[in-house]
């Protein structure tokens, strides 16, 4: 699944110990002994400034993500295939009828200002995410535990009231704390069970396999935010200023520069080597030359950043599949792209390996159904890959009845000419040149596209609230959990949009979530995507590897995997020489 | 709008100090309903640009109900006048708003990188005149020769770069590529624990390329003035009578001439206040130098209501300021301009 290219390596000793990918820690020589030296700066690069909401419950933005990822942890972790295992936890074990899960902590976890870690930080952070002053949006991942369906359903009743008059917002304020109290003393107090100090239970009301997911969100100080008025959480200095159980404390943001981190001695999952972390704040256009100039040690670049890279002996070029994909949407109310035959012509109509190949250097895949990130989650083999093939494009189109071609060569069936118009957000310059190879391979089969680029936040609008579309270009990250409710489930905000309807479809998603192993998830997925593949709601276009460029002659002990080049934070070091 | 006044009834030197007092008195009154003028325009062109803050929040994650709630708390689907007077209330009273990006006080947000934006306004001020008032008279002075020829050339040349590009350029020969004597980027070195001196000489020698690549994007202009300005003076009776008197051509034209070959560009001093603004935008995301261009380049992506109207209120301000401050400036170093 991985790929990794090996750009160069420092000396041939190196390249002989690691193979290029996999250095292992003790063999790559440098430090004092040979092994692992202590100390130094590690330069990382963020494309974009951090809002600053450094608290993993209240957090929206993926730059502060990256900044909590090293200062705090989860109960879970993810391994190597990307599976969920034990970080702050010794075990998980979960009931036999899948629905409740009892995890025993690691002994003697400390916070990063030496108190204590303990079941209760973990029950306070899940219990802050369902507290109706919560003003986060992480209510949702966990609407499967016991009787939290029921409040959020009381809360939205409430809402509903209040918009109607029939009721004071103070009123309905109450009446969400009171329906919190009454959960908290019921089905709460099963839902999140403090066991004794290292041994927390929750319990879901029906067998919820995203909850993994869910469970594995970074837990937050509970002696910290204690007497904080839940509203009040993003306002306080521990929002701005972290403390967490994560290999790095936090120092210091300077706003729009950098964000200083250093070392936790007492980290558990062992003592970090590099002294300091710093996350600066980076121009994406000139960061790759400042990787070069050695100013800084890991960066992402582009595809077309590679022939930059090439000729430095020193950097390492880590590629991996992106969790998620491009896409081209399709308003299922419009006249001909309603129909299947048209869009599975569509599909066969549009080069996407020459996207792949020529635009993303070959760093991507063609994508061909709604793919989960995860490999375990489907067998790809039974889809149909719909590789470039016009003559079949057209023959599909001629068995639906598009034969004759007007005066533009366009086609036309009873007097309705094939065309529509595809609408595509500026600024991401890879999906702005597949617009126009799309548009130029459609012009082949006599299917007329009118181009239309706008801003982001235009196109997005226009899409998803207003619907004025007939076809759009974008893309969908995903999370780790295949469960692809969010954006299939035919009545779910983003999975509505498309005006396309399958009861078989809705049924094996909800079937999906209610069995917690991925050996019995595995079929329902298989026969899902496979589903997709053939109605295709979406043309499915490619999924873009993301690289990272990182320099080997500072940064030691790499072992780059599905997780990233950078995911062994604390087994990695840098050369005395090099600090 | 430059009120002149014919020799004749032009008053007493005290008189024409109470009668700059009383000019810059007036204007910055009529600055009060232009600001609230140009606040109004500035709303309705900000909220007339598709998409709001939310709609870049495409996040399968992301709770709709959430979204609906949070669309209402903001009032992002409330009539624009109604918007605008909810926004003109809280401004009357001192409280320019939060952050919808970065929850955080937009006066705090704004204040934190007013400081470095100032620092690096000046400096390319500095550049800009220090090279270009030289410059300028030379070629005027020295005219037809080759000094004049290349320094059109260059300027010229210099005009028809777009800005960033000469921001890379200069990236490319002292940060990056070539000589690597410069920081490339930010303010300060990362984590470095410098004080007093030490630290003011760190972030000087961050300011130096973001200050050039600002500043010399405004001498080629400044020349083409100064230029034509010394050469008109220079043609003036009382330079050749002067000369006839035996003056040192230095002493003519340093002592007579550039003092009103001067006057025309005191009053660009001003007018290029906004253009050191705009082109902070650009030179700010390019060299990552935290201040409020940057800041504003990410507002509007974001459409980051608050914190936009914020600046462009502040903009509009500097810009009244600035030929404000063009007009004193040139009543000072002309004697012929008088105030009423």
């Amino acid at each position: 699944m991985t790929r990794q290219i090996c750009t160069a390596v420092v000396i041939a000793a190196l390249l002989l110990a690691t193979g290029c990918a996999r250095p292992n820690v003790s063999g790559d020589g440098g430090g004092p002994e040979g092994g692992p030296a202590v100390g130094g700066a590690l330069h990382l690069s963020l494309p974009a400034a951090p809002k600053g909401v450094f608290n993993p419950v209240l957090y929206e933005d993926q730059y502060d993500g990256a900044v909590l990822d090293l200062v705090f942890d989860g109960l879970l972790r993810l391994n190597e295939r990307l599976e969920y295992v034990c970080n702050l936890c010794q075990s998980m074990e979960i009931s036999r009828d899948s629905r409740r899960l009892t995890f025993r902590l690691k002994p003697g976890i400390r916070w990063h200002d030496g108190e204590p870690f303990t079941a209760e930080d973990v029950a306070f952070t899940i219990r802050t995410v369902l507290h109706p002053e919560y003003t986060g949006v992480r209510t949702g991942d966990f609407s499967a535990l016991l009787g939290v369906e029921r409040m959020l359903d009381q809360r939205d009743a409430l809402a509903e009231q209040v918009r109607e008059g029939r009721l004071s917002p103070l009123r309905a304020a109450e009446l969400r704390m009171a329906g919190w109290e009454t959960w908290l003393k019921g089905e709460g107090a099963e839902a999140i069970r403090v066991i004794d100090p290292l041994t927390i239970s929750f319990t879901t009301s029906e067998p919820y396999a995203p909850i993994l997911q869910s469970l594995s969100i970074r837990i937050i100080p509970a002696h910290i935010f204690r007497d904080v008025p839940v509203r009040q959480m993003q306002r306080h200095p521990a929002t701005r200023q972290p403390v967490g159980t994560g290999p790095y404390r936090f120092v210091s943001y300077r706003p729009d520069q950098y964000i200083e981190l250093e070392r936790f001695l007492e980290y558990h999952g062992g003592e970090p080597f590099i002294e300091k972390i710093i996350y600066r704040i980076v121009n994406q256009d000139i960061a790759v030359g400042q990787l070069l100039a050695g100013e800084l040690d890991a960066v992402r670049i582009r595809p077309g950043d590679l022939d930059l890279i090439k000729n430095d002996p020193n950097v390492l070029v880590h590629a991996l599949p992106a969790y998620g994909y491009q896409y081209m949407g399709l308003n299922h109310d419009h006249p001909v792209l309603g129909q299947k035959a048209v869009r599975q012509a569509l599909a066969y109509g549009i080069n996407r390996q020459a996207i792949v190949e020529q635009l993303l250097k070959g760093y991507g895949k063609v994508v061909s159904s709604h793919l989960p990130p995860v490999e375990w989650a489907y067998d790809p083999s039974v889809l149909n890959p719909y590789p470039y093939d016009p003559d079949k494009a057209r023959a599909l189109l001629a068995e639906a009845g598009w034969k004759e071609r007007n005066q533009d060569g366009i086609l036309v069936r009873a007097g309705q000419p094939l065309t529509f118009t595809l609408k595509y957000p500026a600024g991401n310059r890879i999906r702005e040149a597949a617009a126009q190879l799309i548009q130029a391979n459609l012009k082949e089969l006599g299917i007329g596209v009118e181009l239309q680029m706008m801003e982001f936040a235009t196109l997005t609008r226009q899409v998803f609230d207003q619907r004025k579309m007939d076809a759009w270009l974008l893309g969908w990250s995903l999370g780790l959990d295949p469960d692809p409710a969010a954006i299939f489930l035919s009545d779910s905000k983003w999975g509505k949009v498309t005006g396309w309807h399958n009861p078989k479809s809705d049924e094996l998603i909800r079937q999906g979530v209610r069995a917690l192993s991925p050996k019995d998830r595995r079929p329902i997925y298989t026969q899902w995507i496979r589903l997709i593949n053939d109605e295709l709601p979406y043309i499915f276009l490619y999924s873009e590897h993301d690289l990272e460029a990182v320099r080997t002659d500072r940064v030691r002990g790499l072992r780059p995997d599905a997780r990233g080049a950078l995911w062994n934070i604390t087994e990695l070091w840098i050369p005395p020489d090099r600090q | 709008m430059l009120p002149t006044c014919d020799r004749g009834s032009c008053g007493s030197e005290t008189g024409w100090r109470g009668g700059v007092v009383g000019y810059v008195l007036r204007r910055l009154v009529q600055m009060g309903p232009m600001l609230l003028g140009a606040s109004l325009l500035i709303f309705l062109v900000v909220r007339m640009a598709p998409g709001d803050p939310l709609a870049a929040m495409v996040d399968p994650r992301m709770d709709p109900q959430k979204m609906e709630e949070m669309r209402a708390r903001l009032c992002l689907d409330c009539p624009v006048l109604v918007q605008y007077w909810g926004w003109l209330k809280e401004v009357l009273r001192g409280d320019l708003g939060t952050s919808i990006r970065f929850q955080v006080p937009v006066a705090e947000l704004i204040g934190a990188r007013l400081g470095p934006t100032i620092l690096l306004g000046m400096a390319a001020f500095g550049v800009t005149y220090l090279v270009g008032i030289p410059l300028g008279v030379l070629t005027a002075v020295r005219r037809h020769s080759w000094l004049e020829l290349t320094v059109t050339v260059l300027s010229f040349a210099a005009l028809s770069m777009p800005a960033f590009f000469f921001g890379l350029l200069l990236l490319k020969l002292f940060a990056l590529g070539g000589l690597r004597i410069l920081p490339s980027s930010g303010m300060i070195t990362p984590g470095a624990p410098y004080r007093g001196a030490a630290a003011m000489l760190d972030v000087a020698s961050h300011l130096v390329l973001p200050a050039l690549a600002l500043g010399l994007s405004g001498v080629a202009g400044l020349v083409r003035y100064v230029r034509a300005s010394m050469v008109e003076v220079l043609r003036q009776d009382y330079v050749r009578t002067a000369r006839a008197k035996g003056l040192a051509e230095k002493q003519v034209i340093y002592r007579h001439a550039l003092r009103n070959g001067l006057i025309p560009v005191v009053t660009l001093v001003g007018l290029t206040l906004p253009d050191i603004v705009g082109g902070a935008i650009l030179t700010e995301s390019i060299f990552v130098w935290p201040g409020v261009g940057r800041l504003t380049y990410t507002a509007l992506l974001e459409r980051d209501y608050p914190v936009l109207m914020a600046l462009n209120l502040l903009f509009a301000g500097m810009v009244m300021l600035g030929s404000l401050a063009a007009d004193v400036g040139y009543a000072l170093v002309d004697p012929r301009v008088r105030y009423e």
